[in-house]
């Protein structure tokens, strides 16, 4: 797998420090050829006034008139700028290293998790699936329609969709309730009875005896009733 | 549009959407797996709770059994 290095805090931390670093570097060059440049422009006029030399008390006095650069005190504010900047160097890479230790802290914390999350993901997902989905779907299938019972007269729902195909089971939903508000499509009312004969449309109320179904038991099979359970 | 037929819109809305999901999530090796062992429990979980509409099935086997056993018993010594 291929890895990617995260940017961390502490890198984009690094990146800015060194851009500051190189400006101050371009900076402090600027400096020194300023430096240079007036130092060649005082040279010039030490030149015309008489070349003094630092011993002398000529140079002296040109330095108390500012004729001429004051080297001593020039190293010093050099030496001072150089410290400045070595001590806000150390300080940076304090605060480098210490951003740098805690990305490191959290990267060593947290990877574990990932890891051991990515390694049990492999693992589930290198489990065999003998025969597939569809073969346990069929399974489902068989025992839901044909071995399980869903109403109290022990009909399966096979049982129930071919009363539906010949007509001697309705959705109870189809059928208008009477005395009764809209019931959301959920089965309600009285089911004790059995249905309107479904060989007389034109009655309204139960035509079948009782005594009928009673005796016309083996033909109907015991199936003559109300669907009422859910598929 | 009233209530009984929102209810009827989202009823297939709701399952064509699972089934939709299901379908995604099962082309994933991980999602294939969670699906096939779901379903692996929920046929053991139906087994199990319609043993007594089973036992019939068994009643094949332990027959010849307890013939032979009767057998057995009248057999003359």
């Amino acid at each position: 797998m291929a890895t990617h290095k995260r940017k961390t805090q502490a890198d984009e931390f690094l990146a800015e420090y060194n851009i500051k670093q190189d400006a101050q570097d371009a900076q402090a060059d600027q400096d020194a050829q300023d430096a240079q440049d007036k130092t060649d422009a005082d040279k010039e006029v030490a030149d015309f006034v008489g070349k003094p030399t630092p011993e002398t008390q000529a140079h002296k006095d040109a330095v108390k008139e500012g004729i001429v650069p004051d080297d001593k005190a020039a190293e010093q504010e050099q030496a001072k700028v150089v410290q400045i900047q070595d001590r806000a160097r150390k300080q940076a890479a304090n605060n480098a290293t210490f951003a740098q230790r805690r990305a490191q802290n959290i990267k060593t914390a947290t990877d574990p998790i990932i890891r051991k999350g990515a390694q049990v993901v492999d693992y589930v997902g290198a489990a065999k699936t003998v025969g597939g989905v569809g073969l346990l779907l069929v399974i489902l299938f068989l025992l839901l329609f044909i071995v399980v019972r869903v109403n109290a007269a022990g009909n399966t729902r096979l049982q129930q969709l071919w009363s539906m195909l010949n007509g001697r089971a309705t959705l109870t939903g189809a059928v208008t309730p009477t005395g009764i508000e809209s019931n959301g499509g959920g089965a309600s009312g009285d089911f004790s009875a059995a249905p309107n004969n479904p060989f007389n449309g034109t009655s309204s109320t139960n035509t079948f005896p009782s005594a009928t179904l009673a005796q016309d038991a083996s033909t109907f099979a015991g199936s003559y009733r109300t669907y009422t359970g859910g598929i | 549009m009233n209530t009984q037929e929102t209810n009827v819109y989202m009823f297939v809305v709701s399952w064509v959407l699972m089934i939709g999901l299901l379908t995604l999530f099962n082309r994933t090796r991980f999602g294939h797996v969670l699906i096939y062992y779901s379903l692996l429990l929920m046929i053991l979980l139906i087994l199990v709770s319609e043993y007594a509409q089973l036992t019939p099935l068994l009643s094949g086997i332990e027959t010849p059994a307890a013939l032979n056993a009767q057998l057995y018993t009248n057999m003359p010594k």
